[in-house]
């Protein structure tokens, strides 16, 4: 019988040795991925024993850790501050999770980065452990300010702004609100930060949501820069084109789409369309939707980043922005050319949208980190701006742009900003919720030579405009930014 | 190796290793009291007062087993004894790191509201355990002085054997049941996993039954295809307490210990009639078996959680197609109108656990096994793996495997058949479950609860796998004894090997 019981005590060792390779696998090859996983509650126990590199705005501090010398692995506590005004870009740390850029960089912040380890090798040698980065974002504290008081000044309920480098693609602001202070979620103690969240999680509108990147809104008007993208890159039409602003009725139910944001009077006749989008004639747009088909606006729409997430940094995105791909009737279509119903888009989205129309049709890449530096002052991480498409192209980048400056020298937000070296497109969408109106103001500055692409979105009740709730909110914004 | 006849020899050493063993039962108690020193120093920054205790009580069992194998086993394989007693204390120390009443971290985890499993952890427990089970080694030993007393006994070892086996499944669920299988007996403070001694008692009665059939199993009955089967009357016994068996534990819901069956059903028949025909029908059965798996929610369940483990993570409900994780009871499930399906959270907690030890482990009593639900029976070798990194997780695999060598070695240098049968089908019994449990918790297989051997807190388990482990040393012992001197002396006699 040893020959059979010679091969099954191979057997018997095999199985040991399977068991060994695995091991192996998992404790040498995957024990990062690991000790990362989102549901592996351990990391974020363990983050108060790290020295959490600052995170930075210019010359603000916008977080940084605190030694208390706390025991059982509580020595640092982590502050922000102005926790509230920043919460949409630093995110937090809590017992519980990590969100915005202290997810994004905790590998560097914590110091646990393999980049890092190279740069403490000796300290790693005698078992200290590696201090934090700093991470140095792109945020203009001043335009942030300008963009968060002048939201929560305004809106009667939620709003977000973004702003944008033209030429990098770098976020100046990204304000957010309601908001809440991070301050109160990265405390030590679980209970105490699970009350915390239950209270946050309890009120509406979501404190903790940030409007700026992860809600979308009807784009209203401000959708008619993106119906313009596509009419003048079908060859059919340039800015001068004749277009029909006499009253659509809508093709299925008859209906009239009104033109409702104040200058009704011009949308009549046939004006070429830089005047009809300065109008923001409802007829024109809602008949150029019907003309253009909806796979051209779909296509155009997608080319601009809609019916996609976008990345801002490793694991921080915005919410997908949508245009409808299944086939509309002819009235939602009409209507998805003014940017009503169907469609939604993020503060974010529209924001790079009028980056790219500024930047001649180059679309970059939106970034908040602007470099990450090793206490040692060693460069670890540094931004490097990229062109992540082109819609349209220079020239009709530049008739938009001219069309968008027209809005502000006799169009529909030639009453708040005549005469300001800005450029933009209101939009007023009404949501049918309470008679609230999502009002959006986007658009670039200084006029000739944008250097500044933004968005914001305010809610105001009934007969509020993009023009009077938003329009001041993105001149101020612009005024504050170095 | 040419004919079947011819067996080839095996190299004996026939002769007393008595200070082999001792020095190297001294090294495992160092590496055992280091530990507990280890987890003290680490937690309190002083030696813990268990570690005396805890040294001392061992230290004293230790001896005694050194004792009477010494007395009563002299030519045993010297590792033997020494592997199981390093086993055996480093689980000692674990459980005593993850032990409520001597674990500081574990007590503050528990304060903070954060639900440590060490809340069952118990060193002392497992102490008096140790203390049955090496009494129990040491009796074995010393009694049974020929293996082949149980082949004597065999039909009634092996009715015992399935009747106990038999007994949680027909006993009600307040006795027999914990964590959805029914295998326990319960009496007042004490519990009982027959399972584990059914295994042995099963693996005698078939080595028994084998060699008395071996030659008749030969014997082409009839003939299905490529297959040459037994007589039906040869096979027919055979069939019927393997059909048992399996009946009482699927009945039982103890599917781990189903496969440990099924494993030492074809290893033993394969061993003994040296036909690989076993092995291949094996495998058939094998198959029609896991084509039956959609069929038992409780299979599929553990299926689905090994196969994708972050969807069920902390209670995975299907809604609709859609798998949601993180909704922690049956009834938050019904209230989105969804189908409760599985919770992987041990599995993915253990997971964590050997992701952060790493290849270094994060020191014993550094780490947070804790946070594993069982981590001191069912996972304690992701424990292991957590505080002593890879690199201990290693360790403990190849003293099983020698464990495993060991065995199989005593099978292949013994003479007698029986012996031989029993000895090679408990070591492969023993290198199966290892591999059932271990693999379970590191996601190679699907998790089915099995005890990891010596190291898992348990009696019943660390009694069974020390009874195991007395029966391989009387084995051994007997195999390497030297033949007894014959009678007359004829003076200098040349021996002359042939072969």
């Amino acid at each position: 019988m040893n020959k059979p019981l010679r091969k099954v005590a191979v057997a018997g060792m095999l199985l040991l040795v399977i068991l060994i390779i695995n091991v192996n696998y998992i404790q040498g090859s995957q024990a990062d991925k690991l000790q990362t996983d989102p549901l592996n509650s351990r990391q974020f126990a363990q983050q108060w024993e790290h020295n959490r590199g600052p995170i930075m705005a210019g010359k603000v501090t916008l977080a940084y850790s605190e030694k208390i010398g706390g025991k059982d692995g509580k020595e640092y506590q982590r502050h922000y501050n102005q926790g509230t005004l920043y919460s949409p870009i630093t995110g937090y740390v809590s017992v519980f999770s990590r969100t915005g850029l202290e997810s994004a960089e905790n590998g560097l912040l914590d110091g646990t980065d393999k980049r890092l380890a190279l740069h403490n090798w000796f300290d790693m040698l005698v078992g200290k452990k590696a201090a934090g980065a700093t991470v140095q974002t792109t945020i203009d504290p001043d335009a942030q300010q300008a963009a968060y008081s002048g939201i929560k000044n305004q809106t009667i309920r939620r709003g977000g702004a973004v702003a944008i480098d033209v030429k990098t693609g770098a976020i100046l602001a990204m304000a957010s609100f309601p908001s809440y202070d991070t301050n109160d979620v990265a405390v030590h103690d679980g209970e105490k930060a699970n009350k915390v969240f239950e209270s946050l999680n309890k009120q509406k509108p979501a404190p903790m949501l940030n409007y700026a990147t992860r809600e979308t809104f009807a784009p209203g008007s401000s959708f008619k820069i993106i119906d313009s993208a596509a009419a003048i890159e079908s060859g059919q039409y340039n800015k001068d084109t004749p277009t029909d602003a006499n009253r659509l009725l809508l093709p299925e139910s008859g209906q009239e789409l009104h033109n409702s944001d104040g200058d009704e009077a011009k949308c009549n006749g046939s004006p070429p369309l830089i005047d009809s989008f300065a109008a923001s004639c409802n007829s024109t747009f809602g008949r150029l939707a019907l003309t253009l088909k909806q796979q051209t606006l779909e296509n155009m729409a997608a080319k601009f980043g809609f019916n996609k997430p976008t990345e801002i940094e490793n694991g921080v995105s915005s919410a997908t922005s949508v245009y409808p791909t299944k086939p509309l009737g002819g009235d939602s279509l009409a209507r998805s050319g003014i940017g009503q119903e169907v469609v939604t888009a993020s503060p974010l989205q529209m924001a790079m949208v009028a980056q790219t129309v500024a930047n001649g049709g180059k679309m970059m890449k939106p970034y908040l980190v602007k470099r990450v530096v090793a206490q040692d002052q060693s460069e670890l991480v540094t931004a490097e701006p990229k062109q992540i498409g082109q819609p349209i192209s220079a020239d009709t980048a530049g008739q938009i742009q001219e069309m968008m400056r027209a809005v502000v020298d006799h169009g529909t937000a030639s009453a708040v900003l005549a005469g300001r070296d800005i450029a933009g497109k209101t939009g007023t969408a009404e949501t049918g919720i309470g008679g609230i109106n999502e009002d959006w103001f986007v658009g670039f500055a200084p006029r000739d030579n944008p250097k500044v692409a933004f968005a914001v979105v305010t809610e105001g009740p009934a007969g509020s405009s993009g023009a009077k709730f938003s329009a001041p909110i993105a001149w101020r914004i612009v005024q504050a930014v170095h | 190796m040419t004919s079947a006849a011819a067996e080839p020899e095996v190299q004996i050493a026939t002769r007393p290793r008595r200070s082999a063993q001792l020095a190297m039962l001294i090294f495992a108690m160092v590496i055992t009291i280091a530990g507990f020193a280890q987890v003290g120093l680490a937690r309190d920054g002083s030696l813990p007062t268990g570690m005396y205790g805890y040294g001392a009580g061992l230290g004293v069992l230790v001896a005694i087993s050194y004792v009477v194998v010494a007395r009563f086993a002299p030519y045993a394989d010297p590792l033997l004894l020494p592997l199981a007693v390093f086993l055996n204390g480093i689980g000692l120390a674990m459980i005593y790191r993850l032990d409520l009443g001597t674990s500081r971290d574990v007590q503050l985890a528990r304060a903070q509201g954060k639900n440590p499993t060490g809340l069952w952890a118990s060193a002392p427990n497992q102490l008096m355990w140790t203390a049955l089970s090496i009494a129990a080694f040491a009796a074995v030993i010393v009694l049974l002085r020929e293996i082949k007393v149980l082949q004597r006994y065999m039909y009634t070892i092996g009715a015992v054997g399935l009747f106990f086996l038999a007994l949680p499944g027909f006993l009600p669920s307040s006795i027999s049941g914990s964590l959805g299988a029914k295998i326990w007996i319960r009496l007042g403070p004490f519990s009982i996993q027959p399972s584990e001694f059914s295994k042995l008692a099963l693996v005698a009665f078939f080595a028994g039954y084998l060699v008395n059939k071996r030659q008749a199993l030969s014997i082409v009955g009839k003939k299905i295809g490529p297959l040459n089967l037994p007589r039906a009357r040869d096979l027919g016994p055979i069939l019927v307490i393997w059909v048992l068996t399996l009946g009482v534990l699927a009945l039982e819901n103890d599917f781990g210990t189903a496969i440990l069956f099924f494993g030492l059903f074809v290893s033993m028949l394969y061993i003994a009639t040296e036909r690989f025909m076993w092995v291949a029908i094996g495998g058939l059965l094998l198959a029609f078996a896991s084509a039956l798996t959609p069929f038992i929610p409780h299979v599929q369940q553990r299926i689905n959680i090994w196969l994708d483990p972050k969807s069920y993570f902390d209670g995975g409900c299907q809604v609709g197609n859609k798998i949601i994780n993180q909704i922690q009871t049956v009834a938050a499930c019904h209230a989105k109108g969804g189908t409760y399906i599985a919770d992987s959270g041990q599995l993915m907690r253990g997971l964590f656990s050997l992701g952060q030890g790493g290849v270094l482990g994060t020191g014993l009593g550094q780490g947070e096994p804790w946070r594993t639900p069982y981590s001191f029976s069912d996972f304690i070798f992701t424990s292991f793996g957590e505080e002593l990194g890879l690199t201990g997780a290693m360790v403990i695999l190849i003293v099983y495997a020698l464990i495993v060598q060991r065995g199989m070695k005593a099978a292949l240098a013994t003479k007698d058949n029986f012996a031989k049968l029993f000895a090679g089908g408990v070591s492969f019994v023993f290198a199966l479950q290892v591999f059932v449990i271990v693999g379970g918790v590191t996601r190679l297989i699907p998790l089915t609860g099995l005890t990891t051997p010596f190291l898992a807190q348990g009696g019943s388990s660390l009694l069974a796998n020390w009874i195991l482990i007395a029966l391989l040393i009387r084995i051994s012992d007997t195999a390497r004894r030297p033949a007894p001197q014959p009678i007359q002396d004829e003076g200098m006699t040349q021996v002359v090997r042939t072969q």
